[in-house]
């Protein structure tokens, strides 16, 4: 009878020993703090602050490591976790980040292909012009100084006047869109008829008088599979992934059944 | 202004407007504890519905759902159904004001504008130039309007800069760009350089504005501001005495929103000299550009939706933006 009770106390402390041995740091009470998890903080404070931190920074750091570890453990305990919107939100969100970089889309080039003839309107370039220009300021003679310039200038070289303009003499590869933005309608508008290599003018804008040469003009162009290969990558991935997502939801959707109730 | 917008209560400049804390700065750099507040100028939005409304003429909301229509925004009167209903809700958010025979919804709404703009020079658009340009506080902000704007202060510029076409580059290799420093080598005032263009698709300019902060130094330490008129539309001068520009005579038609088109100016320019200088006291100085005033949305709502502009609210606005300053440090300190 003693041998069979001594006989529990023996196995009962193996256990504690093995027990004890290799949960020796899940200890509820033992805060570790590794290197690398320094360091990372180091770098960050750094990045933040713009020069390194410290001896007292870096203690600094590490006591409020250490207080939110400890504040965060008793929270728990205290199941603070449980109910909490942002708690919630957070963990759905890193639920669904970590699925993302579970299952990750690695496309192939028939697929891409597909993609872009399917969405080919997504890789239109519009029109872009190039310009330049010579400006003078709303007065009631800039009109006549701009023509008078115009009209001195030989043989097409670039005429001489005018005054510093705020967004510079030179113009490259703007849309119309955006020469609207900076010049006004009228300005755009009449631009974009203009004989190429020949200057022009006096043109108004919403500044005043413009004397203006256009140097280039290209027509919206439809890119090719490899010039937009880059952008259909993005998209591509994009579009894969929120499908991966949706599908992930739906299927899990069905492993619920929700009730709706007005009282709890 | 003396009232602040879209309500009928001061403006009470002290503790509300920036200037308070570049001087409060100065004042506790002249101490010896450092400046804390050199910070440089962006607009932005705060609306919470993922989409910027900068455009008085097309505001949408700032909030969703509840400012999302202009009966919501209080900028038109309620319809009877909706008086009655609003009149039942226990909603601290919600209050319902009677202006003559017509019911508006009152409530915080009505006080907000159209989303602000940060701008920044940098020399290119890649993330590295433009996180140095914040970094420098080289930016400003604007009320929503894109008016472009330069501000650089130099002791060796005059007013031949202004029409020459190396302006920018000379500004730049003579001087310091809005955000920047410039420490006293005389004692006469630097030279301020301003440049305002109007946005090309919105209101014409009104007058540039220089804000000054200065600090006597300790033990007086007491602070002082000023705000100049430095450049008036139209050809008009500032008083020499006042420094305040006079009337330009833009008007604004409240029954379609269409302004005096033959006031106001596309271009500012101005080369100015502080005519308060004190050599020996830490100052800032900043520029504020103001547009001939237009219709606020309020305005807009109304008048698209067939209504006369509420009353009690502010009809129009002036547009404008603000520079990031220059501080004024004195040779000794």
């Amino acid at each position: 009878m003693n041998k069979k009770v001594l006989s529990f106390f023996l196995i009962g402390f193996l256990i504690y020993l093995f027990d004890y041995s290799f949960n020796e740091n899940e200890d509820e009470n033992v805060i570790t703090i590794y290197d690398d998890e320094i360091q990372v903080l180091i770098k960050n404070w750094n990045e933040q602050v713009g020069r390194p931190p410290r001896e007292e920074d870096i203690r600094g750091i590490i006591d409020q490591l250490i207080e939110e570890e400890i504040l965060y453990r008793e929270a728990v305990k205290l199941g603070l976790d449980k109910n909490d919107i942002i708690v919630k939100r957070r963990l759905a969100q890193k639920l669904m980040f970590l699925r993302d970089s579970l299952e990750p889309v690695t496309p192939t080039t028939e697929s891409l292909v597909e993609y872009y003839e399917e969405n080919q309107e997504k890789y239109l370039i519009e029109e872009l012009y190039t310009f330049s220009q010579i400006y003078f300021s709303f007065s009631p003679s800039s009109q006549e100084r701009a023509k008078t310039s115009l009209s001195e200038s030989q043989n097409g070289s670039e005429p001489t006047g005018g005054e510093p303009f705020m967004l510079g003499k030179n113009f490259v590869n703007r849309t119309k869109k955006e020469i609207t933005r900076d010049f006004g309608n009228k300005f755009s508008e009449a631009l974009v008829k203009l004989q190429l290599g020949k200057w022009h003018g006096p043109i108004k804008s919403s500044y005043g008088d413009h004397l203006v040469i256009l140097i280039n003009s290209s027509d919206s162009k439809q890119l090719n599979f490899e010039e937009a290969k880059s952008f259909v990558i993005t998209d591509f991935l994009a579009e894969k992934n929120k499908k991966n997502q949706d599908n992930y939801l739906a299927s899990l959707k069905e492993k619920y059944n929700v009730v709706i109730e007005s009282d709890r | 202004m003396d009232q602040r917008v879209g309500v009928s209560t001061y403006s009470r400049p002290f503790g509300s407007y920036v200037r308070q804390a570049y001087l409060d700065g100065l004042g506790m750099e002249e101490e010896g504890r450092g400046n804390p507040y050199k910070f440089g100028m962006v607009g932005a939005s705060d609306t919470h519905t993922a989409a910027i409304s900068d455009n008085e003429a097309d505001f949408t909301s700032k909030v969703g759902i509840l400012d999302g229509t202009p009966e919501g925004r209080g900028s038109v009167p309620l319809t009877p159904e909706n008086a009655d209903l609003l009149a039942n809700v226990d909603l601290r958010q919600i209050s319902v004001k009677k202006i003559g025979d017509r019911y508006y919804n009152d409530t915080v709404f009505k006080q907000w504008g159209a989303s602000g703009l940060a701008v920044v020079w940098a020399e290119e658009n890649t993330r590295d130039s433009i996180f140095s340009a914040f970094r420098r506080k080289e930016t400003y902000a604007t009320s929503g309007t894109r008016i472009k704007l330069r501000f650089f202060a130099s002791e060796d510029i005059d007013e031949s800069i202004l029409n020459s076409k190396t302006m920018i580059n000379d500004a730049y290799s003579k001087g310091v760009p809005m955000g920047g420093d410039i420490i006293g080598t005389s004692d006469n005032s630097p030279n301020f350089l301003v440049w305002a263009i109007r946005d090309a698709n919105g209101g014409a300019l009104q007058r540039i504005q220089i804000v000054k902060g200065s600090v006597a130094k300790m033990p007086i330490g007491k602070p002082n501001e000023q705000v100049y008129d430095v450049s008036c539309s139209d050809g008009l001068s500032p008083d020499p005495i006042t420094h305040r520009c006079p009337d330009n005579g833009a008007k604004v038609n409240l029954s379609d929103c269409s302004v005096s088109a033959d006031r106001g100016s596309s271009e500012l320019k101005v080369v100015w000299k502080d005519p308060d200088f004190n050599e020996n006291e830490k100052a800032f100085y900043y520029v504020r550009v103001l547009e001939n005033p237009s219709c606020r949305w309020s305005t807009w709502d109304a008048i698209k939706n067939g209504h006369k502009p509420r009353p009690d609210l502010q009809a129009t606005i002036q547009e404008r933006a603000w520079s990031s300053p220059i501080w004024y440090t004195p040779k000794e300190n």
